[in-house]
């Protein structure tokens, strides 16, 4: 692993138990062996994100990169995306939309939000994984800002 | 000579006679026009027979109160005779202008001819007078007694057939009583009676004027009589057509009321005027509230202003107006209303009145947004649960797929085991059909998905120039035409359209692309596309192939999302036709299949030649209920709200 990227936790915010583990899966198959950390709802994931008190100083000197689906069971992840846009801590980790949906309009509308990269959750579990895999030859890539 | 003079009362019953008389004629003649085609000929009868006979009995009364000193008999036959032409003449003339195509110049032809007729039933009864002496006239007084019978007949009859109040009626009837009688007197007056034989009959005076003031009594109470009784029948015929015009009333507010419609009426320059109730009960405006245009209060701020211009635009072009606003109801609430108002022309053309009516269409506006709402929704869900369909899937195949890993490496630990080969053939016929199933699903939602975001798309309406555009998808087919060894052909002159490229685009495209799928191997194949137009500002577009065609029970199916027709020998997924349906649909189009198994189909759709403005107006309108955050944004998020139930 190298070194600047090992301090980078993986925040996974995805409602789908199977999915997590078909991610989580391939992501170790790439050999990306960073921290992964899952949420199953937008609630849980938000006050991860911006503490219990919701100003954000918690993810203060974390190095994160956050997975998001879309689908969520109380919120949408485009709410998710919009307030970590928008808050000064986690403005600069690297959103990465992951969800069934492959509409134009939507994928349009999260980069307008500031989303880095959008992927479409193929069925097609061949290039679902390859998906992944490359992905997680991205994040071992990737360089992730240390939030002040 | 001899002194002549007149017995006053006789002639005091003379004009009552000629007035009342008049009276009567003038009652039936109104009714002449009105009547239907069996009660006209009854009231004409009628009228001539009051006006005739009236004329004639008061003539007579007249004569017997012509005192000469002489006794006078009359001749029965020349008496009749004179009755006679009276009441043919009369009846002549009002059957004349009575016509129904009749102007109002035809009473110059039959004024005269009536007055001409009078004064030769006056003569006549003149020459029916037996009395011993000399009758002579003087051609003067002669030839004015004749005009007076032409002027009051011509005034009479122009009375007769003009629409009069009551009294109007009763004044014409005095003065047309007067002007009968006083053609009488003047034409006695033109006659000179010189006696043969001066005195010899002094001595009957008496006993005569005794006869002939009882004669004159029994004619005149005999006219009396038959006036009565045809006042009698025409009082009767009178409440009969105010029942009539009672019931036409109370139907015609039924009517109105029936189509939940409110009846109003506007002055000729489109002023509310006058008592309003329909008006005053929908809005509780008050009369001074609503007089003029004061209307427009009641109606929606937002529609006011347009109404008004509306309405003088109407008013000012003397057309029907037909328009849409709300108005606030006695209760506050707004309510829908689409009207229609008429101009209602006097006998000159001119503009009477405006009546006017408010029919309620709250209810259909109600309805019709719910329809819209509901079909939305149903396109959410499609959306939706296309969407939702799809995770579990993804995991299903992904499981699958990993399972598939594991028997390979089961494979590997089990090649030794006498069971080793049939567990591993088990295990990878299971995810086989798994797989497969798995891929036939994904397809089916991927064809929901398509299908309703066809829907949801919002339509950008441009001209088109069809013959290019479906030239431009026949090329674009060629390679598969060719293959098959096809031709397809677009007419030269297909009219331009106004609508969404795209759309249109799909809808011809999928329609060529089935034609050449389903060619008959035994026959050249030819696709040709023509149009042609239709009512309502609609284009009928053909597209006709001679390909295997399609039987009838499955002209319904076709249209179907997944159902195909015939042999399963193309590949497809049965989800082109249900597109091009919900696709001219959206357009404001509707499509329809003629075929022939064996020798070909055709599909007709059939397009307005303009944009359809509600529709997509429906398309882009985001009801209250909308659950996304903006409108503009419809087509991207999945609507959480029906969701609730989920984990």
């Amino acid at each position: 692993m190298q070194p600047p990227f090992h301090a980078v936790s993986i925040v996974m915010i995805e409602d789908d138990e199977g999915h997590a583990r078909l991610i989580e899966r391939n992501i170790r198959r790439a050999g990306v062996n960073n921290e992964i950390v899952p949420f199953r709802d937008g609630t849980s994931a938000l006050e991860f994100l911006f503490g219990a008190d919701g100003s954000g100083e918690v993810s203060g000197r974390r190095h994160l990169l956050i997975l998001l689906d879309l689908n969520l069971p109380d919120m949408t992840g485009i709410d998710i995306l919009e307030r970590i846009k928008a808050n000064p801590h986690t403005k600069r980790s690297p959103v990465v939309v992951l969800t069934t949906t492959d509409d134009s309009r939507e994928i349009q509308r999260c980069y307008d939000l500031g989303a880095n990269v959008y992927i479409t959750k193929p069925v097609n579990y061949e290039g679902f994984s390859n998906a992944i895999r490359q992905l997680g030859l991205f994040f071992s890539v990737i360089q992730v800002p240390e939030i002040p | 000579m001899i002194s002549t003079g007149y017995n006053p009362a006789l002639v005091a019953l003379s004009l009552a006679i000629a007035v009342l008389a008049s009276y009567t004629a003038l009652d039936f003649g109104g009714r002449v026009r009105d009547g239907g085609a069996r009660l006209r000929w009854a009231w004409l009868v009628g009228a001539a027979l009051a006006m005739g006979g009236g004329i004639w009995s008061m003539h007579f009364v007249g004569m017997l109160a012509f005192e000469m000193g002489l006794p006078a008999a009359y001749d029965l036959g020349r008496t009749l005779l004179s009755l006679l032409i009276a009441v043919a003449v009369t009846g002549a003339a009002l059957a004349w202008v009575g016509r129904r195509q009749a102007a109002r110049w035809d009473v110059l032809v039959a004024g005269p001819i009536m007055g001409i007729g009078v004064a030769a039933m006056h003569y006549t009864g003149m020459a029916a007078m037996r009395m011993p002496g000399n009758l002579a006239y003087s051609l003067p007084i002669v030839a004015l007694s004749v005009g007076i019978a032409v002027l009051a007949a011509t005034v009479a009859l122009w009375l007769t057939f003009r629409p009069t109040g009551i009294w109007q009626r009763f004044a014409a009837a005095l003065v047309m009583g007067v002007a009968v009688a006083g053609m009488h007197y003047t034409g006695m007056a033109a006659a000179t009676i010189t006696a043969e034989e001066s005195g010899a009959h002094s001595a009957h005076l008496a006993a005569t004027s005794v006869d002939q003031q009882n004669l004159a009594l029994y004619v005149a109470g005999v006219t009396f009589v038959i006036l009565f009784l045809a006042m009698l029948a025409s009082a009767f015929d009178q409440q009969r057509i105010q029942g009539e015009l009672r019931a036409s009333e109370e139907r015609f507010r039924a009517a109105v009321a029936a189509v939940r419609g409110v009846l109003w009426t506007n002055d000729p320059q489109g002023r509310m005027t006058g008592e309003q109730p329909g008006w005053a009960a929908l809005t509780g405006q008050t009369r001074a509230e609503y007089q003029n245009y004061g209307w427009a209060d009641a109606v929606h701020p937002d529609d006011r202003q347009p109404s008004v211009e509306a309405w003088n635009a109407t008013v000012a072009g003397r057309s029907t107006f037909v328009h849409e606003h709300r108005v606030r109801a006695r209760d506050g609430l707004w309510r829908h209303f689409s009207i229609r108002a008429v101009p209602v022309f006097d006998g000159h053309g001119a503009i009477r009145e405006w009546v006017g009516v408010h029919t309620d269409i709250t209810e259909q506006r109600e309805a019709e947004a719910e329809l819209r709402e509901s079909n939305e929704e149903i396109q959410r869900y499609a959306y939706i649960v296309s969407h939702d369909l799809r995770a579990p899937l993804v995991n299903v195949m992904g499981f699958t797929s990993e399972l598939e890993a594991v028997r390979e490496e089961l494979q590997t630990l089990l090649r030794d085991h006498p069971q080793g080969a049939r567990i591993n053939d088990d295990i990878a016929e299971s995810l086989g059909f798994i797989q497969a199933a798995i891929i036939k699903m994904e397809r089916l939602i991927a064809a929901i998905l398509k299908l309703s975001r066809e829907g949801r798309r919002r339509f950008d309406p441009e001209p088109l120039a069809m013959t290019h555009l479906v030239r431009g998808i026949a090329d674009a087919q060629r390679h598969q035409a060719d293959r098959k060894g096809a031709t397809v052909s677009v007419a030269e002159e297909l009219p331009e359209i106004v609508a969404d490229r795209l759309a249109v685009e799909q809808v011809f495209g999928n329609l060529i692309d089935n034609a050449l799928k389903y060619l008959d191997p035994a026959r050249p194949g030819t696709v040709e596309v023509t149009a042609s137009p239709a009512p309502g500002n609609r284009i009928r577009f053909a597209v006709s192939d001679n390909g295997r065609g399609i039987p009838p029970q499955d002209h319904g199916r076709i249209f179907e999302l997944f159902r195909r027709s015939g042999a399963q020998d193309q590949p497809g997924e049965g989800i082109g036709l249900a597109s091009v349906k919900a696709l001219v649909r959206a357009l404001g189009g509707r499509i329809e299949v003629s075929s022939q198994p064996g020798a070909g189909t055709t599909f007709i759709v059939t397009l307005p030649r303009g944009p359809v403005t509600d529709r997509s107006a429906a398309i882009t309108h985001c009801p209250t209920r909308c659950p996304w955050p903006r409108s503009d944004h419809a087509a991207a998020l999945p609507c959480r709200q029906h969701r609730d139930d989920r984990g």
